[in-house]
């Protein structure tokens, strides 16, 4: 069982999560989700990071961005994690995410915003293969307006 | 004896009538053109009736009628020459020589007629005798393939293989009775099997009832059991149907039905009407993965009566020469019917052949290799995560190996068991899911269901499933009637087939559904759905490919286990040694025992143990199929451990 996203509040930013194994409940702000760490010592921006909050609970889950044990749920915090880093991600991991996800410093919200789909999409796809990308063309337009209004 | 007379009129040639010491005198004499002749009165009684050969001194007549000692004749004949006699001349039959050429010349004529076939009698439709053919070869088709006249053949000699299974409905693997109710007229169809081999749907708001019976069966065949049909359609261009579905890959073999190609199909069933008025029509359609469906069908026809008829399709060539052979995959046999009444229908029969045949039913063989079932932990035996589980609204948390659940009420509760009391022990299960179902429960916005994922958007997993027709089958106990059933699911294109439901018995039942994942489903599920609240047992899941439902057959226990560890494994830290300089980055490689079927989740369940190692440094930096890395930090120079730290340390997940 892993630590799974519940629900998301747009306005705070802030995941709800369930850890299965031990039935904990707990909030959490979408900046304290860290990217993983390569083997290298250098970031993986192809996993984040959820340790449950429940004291004392040792229960952490690595996350990869082709959605692992929650497909759906997974990748849609990743596309909120990553757009948040490329609009309000603290340096210098924001200019590495928008390097890693090609987006000109002058971009505009719409140009992040389908930059990041599309980087999401294609780290998908190379990680999990044709067709692992989970989100339909729904849940991306009820994204878009999400991405938009936090903006 | 035949009498003269009767010889006669059974003749086209004209012969003499005969007979033996004929003789008399002319009680006048008589000129050479005279046609007629009296004899001496009272010798004429014994010349026979006309017409017949007489002479008279050199001269041969032919009387034409006799009355009283009068004769009529016709002067000069057998080659003979008219001429004056006197009176008292004698006149007699003799054995002239038109006697015997007479008879020369008709059996020559009827040599000659055989041979060329003219002298053959016209055909005669004997409609009331009963004719018996032996040693005869009986063509009763031209080279065209049509019927030369109707013909009945004798059961007992001409021998058919009915292409139907339970064409006599004798066999009920489902339930006894299955309703489709009324919708309303825009609902669109609702498809749902009826009994084996068969499906029933219904469009919109016509109602549809097909059930077992034995009051109604067919008389003119064996027949244990019948189908009786329940039929209420409304609009007028709808109808409810009744059907067969003959694939490639099933109870048929891969390419059998290319052997359908160009040959004619005659379908034949029996129907009475019981009650009300009802039309019927007959359908025998084909698909096609290149152009689709194609079908033929008899005009809709008013049932009248009490008693059985029988209605055919004959000699209808419904797969074309020209089509491609690999690209057809299925095949249908329909009854539709419209109007409001009951139907009582029995064996029909579906042969390859010009002329429908009486019904003979089919045995199917089974094939010597079971299916292989595409449900993963069918038998509910595997259970990585835990026995005990409590799931809350819909959110789809998994139990079982591969069974996840969800009420669709989100206050609604499921309390799922892994329980070794309830399982369905005479299938030989150990383990069954006790699953207790709390809150306010229905069939539709209250809905709680265990299901399977089967097909998703990863086309590796579950991809070269799409576009199959699956047959579902689960053992399931409950005490609710008209709560439990099972169903395949195409969510994509949100086409649902159910089983009917479990009568609530208190026994282990076998529900069981058929139904379509299309070509581009990207969601395709298996379900069995708690339309009550209450508790209920489910065991034994199969899912094959075809649309015959099969029972379940077990894995071995290694096999159902791998296939598990493909989505979800836990393990344990294996003890792992080493030195090291102070800061100095050590990793470990953790392989999976099986491989995984997208790259995993990995989380850590424990709190690891380790020595010499900066715990906050402890990260898994690869998520992989096939493994992952677990790797930390030296904190000072020297020996360096990491776990083991519990039975179970970490957990891998991984779900298409």
């Amino acid at each position: 069982m892993s630590i799974i996203p519940i629900s998301f509040d747009s306005g705070t930013q802030v995941y709800t999560m369930h850890d299965q194994d031990n039935n904990h409940m707990f909030d959490v702000h979408i900046s304290e989700l860290p990217y993983g760490t390569n083997i290298d010592g250098t970031t993986n921006f192809d996993q984040i990071v959820v340790a449950c909050k429940e004291p004392d609970c040792p229960v952490v889950s690595w996350h990869p961005v082709g959605g692992g044990a929650a497909p759906f749920d997974v990748q849609i915090m990743f596309l909120r994690h990553e757009f948040y880093e490329v609009t309000a991600g603290p340096e210098p991991i924001r200019a590495m995410v928008m390097a890693l996800d090609h987006i000109p410093d002058n971009a505009n919200t719409n140009e992040k915003i389908t930059d990041v789909i599309d980087a999401i999409h294609e780290r998908v796809t190379a990680m999990d293969g044709e067709s692992r990308f989970a989100l339909d063309d729904d849940t991306i337009k009820k994204l878009t307006v999400e991405f938009r209004n936090n903006a | 004896m035949v009498s003269a007379p009767e010889q006669q009129s059974a003749l086209t040639t004209t012969f003499s009538n005969i007979a033996n010491n004929v003789v008399s005198q002319l009680a006048a004499a008589c000129a050479a053109t005279d046609t007629s002749v009296a004899l001496l009165s009272g010798t004429a009684a014994s010349f026979p009736p006309a017409p017949f050969y007489v002479s008279c001194e050199y001269e041969v007549m032919w009387c034409t009628s006799k009355v009283g000692d009068s004769l009529s004749v016709q002067r000069g004949r057998d080659g003979t020459t008219a001429s004056a006699h006197p009176s008292g001349a004698i006149v007699q039959i003799r054995n002239n020589a038109g006697l015997f050429l007479d008879a020369y010349q008709a059996i020559h004529d009827l040599d000659n007629g055989v041979s060329s076939g003219s002298a053959l009698p016209a055909d005669i439709a004997y409609t009331d005798k009963v004719q018996s053919f032996t040693n005869k070869t009986i063509d009763l088709v031209n080279g065209n393939n049509t019927i030369i006249g109707a013909v009945t053949p004798d059961p007992a000699q001409l021998v058919y293989e009915n292409i139907l299974n339970n064409g006599g409905f004798e066999e009920w693997g489902y339930s006894p009775s299955t309703t489709i109710a009324a919708g309303t007229p825009t609902s669109g169809v609702k498809t749902v099997n009826a009994t084996t081999y068969w499906i029933m749907n219904s469009t919109n708001d016509s109602a549809f009832t097909v059930s077992r019976d034995t009051a109604n069966t067919d008389p003119s065949n064996p027949s244990g059991t019948n189908a009786l049909l329940n039929v209420n359609t409304v609009q007028a261009n709808d109808a409810v149907t009744l059907y067969q579905l003959i694939t490639k890959g099933s109870q048929i073999g891969l390419f059998d039905l290319n052997k359908l190609i160009a040959s004619p199909l005659s379908l034949a069933a029996r129907l009475k009407l019981v009650s009300g008025n009802i039309s019927v029509s007959l359908g025998l359609t084909y698909w096609d993965t290149n152009t689709g469906a194609h079908g033929l069908n008899t005009p809709f026809t008013a049932l009248s009566g009490n008693t059985y008829a029988t209605l055919k399709f004959e000699n209808q060539i419904l797969i074309s020469q020209s089509v491609i052979p690999n690209g057809i995959y299925q095949m249908q046999v329909a009854l539709s019917f419209k109007g409001t009444g009951q139907v009582a229908l029995d064996n029909v029969m579906l042969i390859i052949g010009a002329v429908a045949s009486i019904y003979r039913p089919k045995i199917l063989y089974r094939p010597i290799v079971p299916q292989m079932n595409h449900a993963v932990n069918g038998g509910f035996e595997v259970w990585q995560r835990g026995t005990t589980f409590n799931i809350t609204g819909f959110t789809g948390a998994f139990s079982a190996d591969r069974w996840q659940g969800g009420h669709s009420n989100s206050s609604g509760t499921l309390a799922i068991t892994a329980d070794t009391s309830n399982q369905d022990i005479n299938a030989g299960s150990y383990r069954c899911a006790a699953v207790v179902v709390a809150g306010t429960t229905d069939a539709v916005s209250n809905a709680a269901l265990l299901y399977q994922q089967v097909i998703s958007t990863t086309q590796t997993e579950g991809g070269e499933l799409r576009n199959r027709v699956f047959s579902f089958t689960m053992r399931v106990k409950c005490s609710i009637a008209n709560a439990c059933r099972i169903a395949i699911i195409d969510a994509t294109n949100n086409v649902t087939s159910y089983s009917s439901y479990h009568s609530g018995g208190g026994q282990y039942e076998t529900l069981a559904c058929t139904g379509l994942l299309a070509y581009n489903c990207s969601n395709g599920q298996i379900r069995v759905l708690f339309e009550a609240a209450g508790t209920y047992y489910v065991d034994n899941a199969m899912l094959v490919v075809g649309e015959v439902p099969y029972p379940y057959v077990p894995l071995h226990p290694a096999d159902e286990l791998n296939r598990c560890f493909r989505y979800y494994e836990p393990g344990a830290l294996k003890p792992w040694n080493g030195y090291g300089a102070l800061g100095q980055q050590v990793s470990m490689w953790i392989y999976w025992k099986g491989w995984k079927a997208v790259a995993p989740t990995l989380t850590k369940v424990s709190a690891w143990t380790s020595t010499n190692i900066n715990g906050g440094s402890l990260q898994i930096s690869y998520n992989h199929p096939d493994g992952t890395n677990i790797m930390g930090v030296l904190t000072a120079a020297g020996a360096f451990s990491i776990g083991p730290s519990a039975t179970v340390d970490w957990s891998a997940e991984a779900n298409p």
